[in-house]
């Protein structure tokens, strides 16, 4: 383990993430149940009282819009506990330095370079599916968010850094699950020794996953080019370090950046896509629905961005597990000065916890919200919607800048792996989810497949 | 009766404003010269907005004219 691991892992835990500290709740078995009920007893606003820290669970949408739009500037990002594994990433981060890091990027993410991608998104895609026929003639059962995840982080590579995946996806998906799926960091950092805590040493498994997790951003950097190509986010990124007009951008940033990439821009695709893949399982005729679309649209084409959004069922079948399972269920902010929200007086230094989750299963805003109705997203409904009633990707001037890509690449994911498989979901009805920093099935997501002949 | 708004690019657009200019942002979808206006609502019954920089800066000005916060971006192109 570099020195810089050890420094990042002898930090773990001393700030803990707003997600850990309102856990004793959220760790029931049924946390999402639990939160319904708490924030329809509390009209929307759960206050708690944590150890003298205030925090405020938020799930109307004029808390929404009070908070991300209309009075923005009064509230800020709040991932303290998260910093080990972002550092001083875009996501992290507000004010100037925000503004600095963000609007190189922004170009990176537009329609017009989507399609661009879309060739690099494919051969990771033809991969994907070359794997997955060799697993249906082997006929076991696997974890399907490790198989998302790779393919989300191959994608990812290939478009944004022009590389080959330069690591093991095996290993590194064990090492963020060694993050996402404790409920307490400082947990994994100490352990019990002789009745007393203990630093763990090196080489046990949580230092060796924060020490392979860091290793990452390096890895990508130093990797061969896959193609090539001039204009890449990577190399957008690259040249900013050397820029002396672009001081915000030094080398702990790119890192940084890569690093955000690696975990929330492939995390949630890859939940997005394993959430998607259990409701298909239990809708077949859902299933048989994007296989045809699947066909009709694209052939044996090579997909291009006008196919993509002729995907009009498949767009909706992932919209609606997006709003039955938003990655993102929870967005945690902290307030810099004082506010009235629902009659409560904020302060500054209040956590607010915006929960996208309880709108998106709220029956003001849909008609028998737990029932998997993809035409619900049909685009003639889509102007009924009511403002901030569905918040998977954000709102405000901190949307999710990948939003879109993220459904470019899980709806040509569902369209080429599902004409060619059928995934049959093994685990427990309903899976039982846990309410960690993203909204993750507790245990797995375990899958067989078949090939379709 | 009003024409419907149409989505000039389901992405904002970045752009440099000068503190205290006044600019016409584009409400109908229309314009050429996203995201500002360039006359072409004329008979869709939408006008544009008009807005003054309170500094000079870099804006994400709405580019679905979906946004609930125009003239800025406010995320809502990724649902729609």
């Amino acid at each position: 383990m570099t020195s810089e691991a050890h420094a990042y892992a002898q930090t773990l835990g001393e700030e803990q993430s707003i997600w850990f500290k309102i856990s004793p709740f959220l760790n029931a078995d049924d946390p999402m149940s639990v939160l319904m009920r708490l924030a329809a007893r509390h009209d929307g606003c759960i206050p708690i009282n944590f150890r003298g820290e205030r925090i405020f669970i938020l799930s109307e949408i004029d808390h929404f819009r009070r908070v991300l739009v209309d009075n923005v500037d009064n509230y800020h990002k709040y991932f303290d506990g998260l910093k080990p594994i972002f550092g001083k990433a875009m996501i992290t981060v507000d004010g100037a330095l925000w503004q600095k890091v963000r609007q190189p990027q922004q170009s990176y993410f537009h329609p017009a370079v989507y399609a661009d991608y879309i060739p690099y998104l494919m051969v990771a895609l033809r991969k994907k599916v070359d794997e997955w026929a060799e697993m249906a003639r082997r006929g076991s059962a696997f974890e399907m968010l490790e198989q998302t995840w790779g393919l989300a982080a191959d994608m990812i590579c290939r478009a944004l850094f022009d590389r080959e995946v330069p690591f093991n996806p095996h290993v590194v998906f064990g090492a963020v699950k060694a993050y996402t799926d404790t409920s307490n960091h400082r947990s994994i950092r100490l352990k019990k020794v002789n009745g007393g805590l203990s630093d763990v040493t090196e080489a046990e498994p949580p230092a060796k996953a924060i020490g392979a997790w860091l290793t990452l951003p390096e890895a990508v950097i130093s990797a061969a080019p896959w193609q090539g190509r001039e204009k890449t986010l990577l190399n957008m990124m690259l040249d900013a370090e050397q820029d002396a007009d672009k001081p915000a951008w030094d080398h702990q940033q790119v890192l940084d950046e890569i690093k955000q990439y690696l975990w929330a821009g492939t995390e949630t695709t890859a939940l997005t896509l394993g959430w998607t893949f259990y409701l298909l399982s239990r809708h077949p005729e859902a299933a048989a629905r994007i296989r045809r679309e699947s066909w009709e649209v694209l052939g044996d084409r090579e997909p291009t961005a006008a196919d993509i959004e002729r995907l009009t069922f498949t767009r909706q079948v992932m919209l609606e597990a997006l709003r039955l399972y938003p990655p993102a269920w929870a967005l945690i902010r902290t307030a810099v000065g004082e506010d009235e929200i629902a009659g409560h007086k904020i302060k500054a230094g209040d956590r607010i916890v915006l929960c996208p989750y309880v709108a998106h299963h709220d029956p003001k805003y849909w008609d028998d919200p737990e029932v998997f109705h993809p035409e619900r997203f049909d685009p003639a409904n889509s102007k009924k919607r009511v403002k901030y009633s569905y918040l998977p990707f954000g709102a405000g001037k901190r949307f999710c800048l990948g939003g879109q890509l993220s459904q470019i690449e899980t709806m040509l994911a569902l369209s080429q792996l599902l004409r060619r498989f059928e995934p049959e979901y093994l685990g427990r009805l309903p899976p039982p989810i846990a309410a960690s920093v993203t909204l993750i099935p507790k245990g797995g997501l375990q899958f067989r497949l078949r090939e379709l002949l | 009766m009003s024409a419907d708004v149409i989505a000039a690019q389901l992405s904002p657009y970045q752009v440099e404003v000068e503190e205290g200019r006044t600019y016409k942002w584009c409400r109908c979808g229309r314009s050429r010269v996203q995201p500002f206006c360039d006359g072409a609502h004329v008979a869709t019954g939408i006008e544009p907005m008009l807005f003054v920089a309170e500094r000079s800066e870099t804006l994400l000005l709405c580019g679905c004219k979906e946004t609930g916060n125009p003239p800025f971006c406010d995320g809502t192109h990724n649902v729609l």
